[in-house]
């Protein structure tokens, strides 16, 4: 005999009364691991989504509209395989995956495609100018390779794992070859979902418009209106599926991105560069590893033909093993180590779009006079960027051996760097006039450069004039003239400033002062024959007259005047950059060719790729740890289910007391042979623990069809919950062990918890097998508890109501919790009182009710889990209706969600031009007239993650968009949810102003963003700071200074649009629109926007369906936990049905004797439904007050209303399932003979 | 036949009951006094609620008193934890009940030896089997072992629960009705097997009856009345 023995037979003999108990911890632990698989399958889901879009991409470079060599990648590649090393130092050997080229260049740009008979478009389409080698990175190549590694593991890499032949696999290889080609000229392949959206098959023509990748930002005045974008017409070759790479996308989000992938050399073309690119794709699974032996011999056999697993399992431990294969983080850091260290031994000044040259100008073009020779730095971007200026004009450091092209670098030209502190930094930009009295010189060139071009000495108000201009104004030294420019940051406003000097110097148009060369490149300038073939970006006011263009024919862009680089740096420096060239006398003794070299040692030297933008950035890595860290749906599914698994829980809790109960004597012999209490508990847990393990078990195979059943849902009736994301069901054997103890630890602790009073009687008590109840009457802490529960919710809702913060749910929340704790020690004090009353007074007036309450009294626990689990039920489902968002609920109120706004808009290519001014319209055909009323709020996009609902990966890199902040603070639009601490609470969107820099660089941004995404997308809370990086590589935090509540701001995180432009000059123009326009001309406005936009893939929607796609993420989750929590009041009713049938069996000797004394059946039937609906109806009332509180937010918020139908409906539907449960309990257990059942007694 | 050496030694023991709606506590037991010799068989009769079970359960230790003190070979009961009582129910003490408190989901061998299972001396519970074979055989249950309790008469069942009760030799059996649910036949066969258990093993035995017959079989009678007890009293 042993106490396993004892237990074994036990758990044999009463397997009966077990059966609830197993059924109870079967549920509950179906509900908690279905919960956790759901969790697993959105996770593999996103990992599968991070490898459909990257494939076998480990590392890529976005320059952005920096355009690289496009031979950088094949200069990287020569350096790899190799030796690495990792963070301790070690060397480890680094292999490239993947067979061919470890790399893959593309020029990629933004556009918009249209069907060519304009039946379909489509917006935010990717157009990728790709080679061969790109689609070396498809999942699929991924997946051969993978192949390949682990029959190499196998040792036999004669036969592959999937049990192919090398010649199946050839075949494979081939097959997969074929689609491993570059477009025809004319011809361009659509990926699946480019080709869904617009109906387009192949042979079918598409246009694809996009903007041309210009030298200069859009946003700069000089910049060319007319050609910013280009369209190609052509024939749809194929579609390419997601499993060849057809949704690479760097961008992680669930939708797949619309790409259209082109001929590269025709993109090249098109778009007037050549050789260039804007994309590095760099290969993963890399690092050689060591695969442990016992791994490798799992999955041997797991791959072994007829290896006897049943295949949903080896499909789980395989894929598992799978996901152990994906570099480390460690292994990532390595790789991308490497990289990066490659690119600064290869990168060339060319890759930055810097250009060293020498400036030798024939006299001819100098009126006769000899110039000398000058190394000039510059650029087709025009503006040097900053640290190119400081790079060029600081002597080096280091010699530059390890950089591929300066491999011979001596001591001797370390030395010759000094010389380059002898560079003068240029400054040159276009006048719109130079005006003496009333002589006006429109549209001169001027240089801002100190000496040779300006005496020594010279004042920054003053201005050196060549005797053109001179002339041509009437001016000599000692005049002033004005100066009239547009100011470069003032971009589509074009913001006209102008400043007075005085001339200090007329000089010839000779020499130095006849360089035609001192003007860069200005698009649209620079190449015109005539000034009536500019192209700038801003009208040409002033007439030109002919002498204007005799000096632009003969001397086309030399300066006429030239002021201190000092001042003209106070005037047009800008976010771009403040120099538009360096310009080095070469030292006497120096061959041009020598110091040129020296000059661009210097620069490279000094530079690191990384300041220009040319950053490797680990986008695998990046990608799996949004895919890992996004929303746990696990847990989500957890608390949605959190009351079907705590019914679960009451109603085992509540079986296994009743056997507990029937077998209390048994309790008591034991104790009373000697058996310690604690023994007696161990053997009782151990029991329980059994009971527990079987039903866990039966509820993980229960689980899993559950999550199945959850997976259907999210795909089907909740598919806005995971924003239409594919969802496949996915577990990992780790989940199914966690879910399962996890399921045995909850159900044996509640059943710990359920014996523990009865266990700590005397034995002699147990023998005679009552049942503990607890003291009688007296005083109850119940109603003490109630008081003060009750006291907390009131004092809680009266400071929401007092503060006005009546959009905080959480406080009702908590209050309606509180409600429901003061309700229910109510009821336990009340049914204590009760029953000590009835025992002691019942005798003396006794009537059919008070024997009803006396039964309701008898078994306090009982009644008292019942009234919780009903109560608790209604509360949460009935309350959770509060929480449901309408989007057209006071849309057009500016502390709406929508901000008081009519429509949103968002366009493909960025818009420079300010559509608040008839100049601005009308660039896109738009009159005054048509947008009568109609006004716009321009952000600025700097493209990164979805942090909003929609987006179910964790949002590493957030969106960013740039706004002046005092167009929505006028407005006061959107409602503050919060300010973070030390922001004054009534700042608003002004306190995105208060940004800050150092040394001129921007360190810290403010920025605002919806509390949901703050909280949900980002996981993080206001004050908090993210690390992000600027265009050049360099950190700043966004710091999160206010939250929006519920808007349509959701996705993105507002900052101010100066401060974007500081940080990302690269990005151009607006992007995205608020727009303001009456309810009634909204439709009308439009689908003016639309079609007048159409070529800038202008998409407008309005702000309330926006929101309402938003909302739709909350309200499905919503319905989610009602659905389920509608499960648990199921189980609640079940609950109830169980202690009615208990209860009455328990008392068919006590209702016998009443039958025996003249009760009639029905009298009976009776008596025991009121006992019960009793118990329903406190539940029910309970509940209800409770659930009445928590909506209260709706009836002061905006955008929910009382959901008074849910709230009928799910109390109706309680009342309804009590009752008959309660009614078909009685029924069946008066049946028969309660005579019988006295004699019985 | 009962020596000098005292088993049990009560002073002053007193038990009160909780009244309802906190009323006044109940008095079960007022100021007992008493001594049991080792070997004695001592009968506890009077009427129903007079404190006689109390009196058992107190001696048995499944109750505490109190007032007063309790000692067994000299030991105050009432310095022990819930775990030092334990110990003395299960190596000193033996218990019959009016009801049997059989398991039913064991055997008849099982169920004599679940009072080993606490017991640590792994010598002692190897040997348990065939002593509580030795015993059934000994109360004519020999041919029973195998049995559940379902399948038994009461009268057997009652002794299965007195051989339970003597599997780890204790010095006192106490048994509270032990015939109470029993026909005649079984009564004088139970009180036959707890005298010669009483005679033969020396084990003391205290027990608590309404039976007259069952009364007159023992040394001694104590009958209680309004909380006391008498010498010699009437069962």
């Amino acid at each position: 005999m042993t106490r396993f023995r004892l237990i074994r037979r036990s758990l044999v003999y009463h397997w009966r009364s077990h059966l609830g108990v197993v059924l109870g911890a079967l549920i509950g632990s179906a509900a908690l691991i279905g919960a956790l698989v759901v969790g697993d399958s959105v996770r593999e889901s996103l990992k599968d989504r991070a490898e459909a879009r990257l494939g076998a991409v480990e590392l890529a470079l976005s320059s952005g509209d920096r355009l690289f060599q496009a031979d950088l990648g094949s200069r990287l590649e020569k350096a790899i395989p190799g030796q690495a090393t990792n963070a301790a130092g070690q060397s480890v050997n680094l292999q490239w995956g993947g067979t061919g080229e470890p790399r893959a260049h593309a020029l990629v740009l933004q556009g918009v495609a249209v069907k060519q008979d304009g039946s379909a478009r489509a917006h935010q389409v990717q157009i990728l100018g790709s080679t061969v080698p790109f689609w070396r990175f498809s999942p699929r190549e991924e997946q051969r390779m993978e192949l390949m590694r682990s029959a190499l593991w196998r040792g036999r890499p004669s036969t592959s794992p999937s049990g192919l032949d090398d010649l199946a696999l050839e075949r494979a290889f081939m097959e997969e070859f074929g689609s491993w080609r570059k477009p025809a000229p004319g011809g361009v392949r659509l990926n699946r979902a480019l080709a869904e959206q617009l109906s387009a098959k192949p042979g079918d023509t598409v246009i694809l418009r996009f903007a041309k990748p210009s030298a200069l930002s859009q946003d700069a005045v000089l910049s060319p209106r007319n050609e910013a974008s280009v369209a190609m017409r052509l024939v749809v070759e194929d579609i390419v599926e997601g499993e060849r790479f057809g949704e690479f996308s760097l961008k992680s989000g669930q939708r797949p991105a619309l790409n259209a992938f082109v001929n590269e050399s025709e993109l090249w073309r098109v778009s007037g560069v050549t050789n260039r690119a804007n994309l590095l794709l760099v290969h993963g699974g890399n690092l050689a590893r060591s695969v442990s032996p016992w791994r490798q011999k799992f999955l041997q056999s797991l791959q072994a033909p007829g290896n006897g697993w049943p295949r949903p399992i080896r499909d789980m431990l395989l894929r598992s093993l799978r996901r152990g294969l994906e570099p480390t983080p460690a292994e990532s850091e390595v790789t991308l180590r490497h990289v990066t260290d490659e690119l600064r031994r290869h990168w060339q000044l060319a890759d930055a779009e810097i250009e060293v040259r020498t400036i030798e100008e024939p006299m001819t073009r100098t009126g006769g006079e000899v110039m000398p020779p000058m190394i000039e730095v510059a650029t087709r971007r025009i503006f040097l960027d900053i640290p190119v200026r400081d790079a060029g004009l600081t002597p080096r450091k280091r010699l530059l051996r390890d950089h591929a092209a300066f491999t011979a670098d001596r001591e001797e030209d370390l030395t010759s760097a000094a010389y380059v502190t002898n560079g003068i930094p240029i400054l040159t930009y276009l006048a719109n006039s130079i005006r003496a009295g009333d002589r006006l010189t429109p549209y001169s060139i001027v240089t801002a450069a100190d000496a040779p071009w300006t005496p020594s000495g010279m004042k920054d108000g003053e201005i050196v004039v060549n005797e053109w201009l001179a002339n041509d104004l009437g001016v000599k030294v000692g005049d002033r003239v004005e100066l009239t420019y547009y100011d470069p940051e003032a971009g589509a406003r074009l913001l006209e400033k102008t400043n007075v000097f005085t001339i200090r110097q007329v000089v010839p148009l000779k020499g130095i002062h006849a360089d035609r060369t001192l003007m860069p490149e200005f698009p649209g300038l620079s190449k015109a024959e005539s000034t009536r073939d500019w192209d700038a970006g801003f009208p040409l006011v002033h007439p030109i007259r002919d002498e204007d263009e005799a000096y632009w024919k003969a001397h086309r862009g030399t300066p006429k005047a030239f002021i201190t680089e000092a001042a003209g740096r106070a005037m047009w420096a800008n976010r771009f950059g403040d120099l538009t060239a360096i310009r080095y006398a070469v030292p006497e003794n120096s061959f041009t060719s020598g110091f040129q070299k020296i000059v661009e040692a210097n620069l490279v030297a000094n530079l690191d790729p990384a300041e220009l933008g040319l950053v490797f950035r680990p986008v695998r890595a990046e990608a799996f740890r949004a895919a890992t860290s996004g929303q746990d749906f696990g847990g989500l599914f957890i608390g949605f289910s959190f009351f079907l698994v705590l019914a679960a829980l009451l109603l085992m809790a509540l079986m296994f007391q009743f056997g507990l109960e029937q077998r209390l004597p048994e309790v008591g012999m034991l104790l009373a042979v000697g058996f310690r209490p604690k023994a007696v508990r161990r053997l009782w847990l151990g029991e329980a623990l059994a009971l527990a393990a079987v039903g866990g078990v039966l509820g993980a195979g229960a689980g899993l069809g559950y999550a199945q059943a959850m997976i259907y849902g999210l795909g089907t009736l909740w598919r806005d919950a995971v924003a239409g994301t594919p969802l496949s069901f996915h577990v990992t054997p780790g989940t199914l062990v966690i879910g399962l103890l996890a399921s045995m630890v909850v159900c044996g602790f509640t059943i710990w918890l359920t014996m523990r009073r009865q266990f700590a009687r005397p034995p002699r008590a147990l023998l005679a097998g009552s049942i503990e109840e607890g003291r009688l009457g007296g005083r109850s802490r119940g109603f003490l508890v109630g008081a003060i529960s009750l006291a907390l919710a009131l004092a809680l809702a009266g400071w929401a109501l007092v503060t006005g913060d009546t959009s905080n749910a959480g406080v009702f929340f908590g209050a309606g919790s509180l409600i429901l704790i003061a309700g229910l020690s109510f009821a336990a004090g009340g049914l204590r009182r009760m029953q000590g009353q009835t025992e002691a007074l019942g005798g003396l007036s006794l009537s059919p009710g008070k024997l009803a309450v006396r039964g309701t009294a008898r078994r306090r626990s009982r009644s008292l889990a019942t009234v919780g689990l009903l109560a608790s039920g209604v509360f949460l489902v009935a309350s959770l209706g509060a929480f449901r968002m309408d989007a057209g609920k006071d849309a057009m109120r500016r502390t709406s969600g929508t901000g008081g706004f009519a429509l949103v808009g968002e366009s493909s290519l960025p818009i420079s031009v300010d559509l608040n001014s008839v100049a601005g319209l009308e660039q896109y055909g738009l009159g005054v007239e048509d947008l009568k009323g109609v006004s716009f709020v321009p952000f600025r996009v700097r493209e990164g993650d979805d942090a909003s609902c929609l987006n179910l990966d964790r949002a590493q890199r957030p969106r960013l968009l740039g706004v002046r902040p005092e167009l929505l603070s006028e407005r006061g639009a959107f409602r503050f949810g919060g300010m973070a601490k030390g922001i004054a609470s009534d700042a608003g969107w002004m306190a995105l102003k208060d940004w800050k820099e150092a040394g001129g660089v921007v360190e810290e941004v403010p920025a605002v963003g919806d509390v949901a995404s703050i909280q949900w997308a980002l996981g993080k809370k206001l004050g908090d700071t993210l690390d992000m990086t600027d265009e050049r590589g360099r950190p700043f935090r966004v710091r999160l200074v206010g939250g929006v509540v519920n808007s349509i701001l959701q996705g993105s995180l507002v900052i101010d649009e100066a401060a974007l432009s500081r940080l990302f000059p690269g990005v151009s123009g607006y992007r995205w629109f608020l727009v303001d326009a009456e309810a009634a001309a909204m439709a009308d406005v439009s689908t003016k926007l639309s079609r007048a936009m159409a070529d800038v893939g202008m998409e407008v929607a309005p702000a309330t369906r926006r929101l309402a796609e938003l909302n739709a993420v909350q309200n499905t989750y919503l319905s989610t936990f009602q659905v389920l929590g509608g499960l648990g009041l199921l189980l609640g009713s079940a609950g109830l049905g169980v202690v009615v049938l208990r209860n009455v069996l328990e008392r068919r000797g006590e209702l016998g004797l009443m039958t025996a004394v003249g009760f009639r059946r029905g009298a009976i039937v009776r008596l025991v439904l009121a006992e019960h609906v009793a118990l329903l109806g406190a539940g029910l009332g309970i509940g209800l007050a409770a659930a009445v509180v928590a909506v209260m937010p709706s009836l002061w918020g905006a955008g929910s209303e009382l959901p008074v139908q849910s709230l009928v409906l799910t109390i109706g539907c309680v009342m309804l399932l009590g009752l008959v449960t309660t009614w078909a309990a009685t029924r069946a257990s008066v049946r028969g003979s309660l005579l019988g059942a006295l004699r019985g007694e | 036949m009962p020596g000098n050496e005292v088993l049990f030694e009560l002073h002053g023991v007193g038990k009160n009951y909780a009244g309802a709606e906190g009323g006044k506590p109940v008095s079960v037991l007022r100021d007992v006094e008493l001594t049991v010799r080792r070997g004695e068989s001592v009968a506890l009769v009077g009427p129903s609620g007079s404190g006689k079970t109390t009196l058992l359960n107190i001696l048995g230790t499944l109750d505490r008193a109190d007032q007063g003190k309790v000692l067994l070979d000299g030991q105050d009961l009432g310095s022990l934890d819930e775990a030092g009582l334990a110990d003395v129910r299960n190596r000193q003490i033996g218990f019959v009940f009016q009801s049997h408190h059989l398991l039913p989901h064991l055997t008849v061998l099982e169920n004599v030896l679940v009072p080993t299972l606490p017991m640590a001396e792994g010598a002692v519970r190897a040997a348990a089997p065939d002593r509580a074979r030795l015993l059934l055989k000994r109360v004519g249950l020999g041919d029973r072992l195998g049995h559940r309790p379902g399948q038994l008469s009461g009268g057997e069942c009652q002794r299965v629960a007195v051989v339970r009760a003597m599997i780890n030799q204790p010095k006192i059996l106490l048994a509270d009705e032990p015939t109470g649910a029993l026909d005649r036949n079984s009564s004088r066969g139970l009180a036959a097997l707890l005298k010669e258990l009483n005679r033969e093993d020396g084990v003391t035995l205290i027990v608590v009856t309404h039976s007259m017959e069952l009364a007159k079989e023992m040394g001694r009678v104590l009958e209680f009345g309004d909380g006391q007890l008498r010498e010699g009293g009437q069962a």
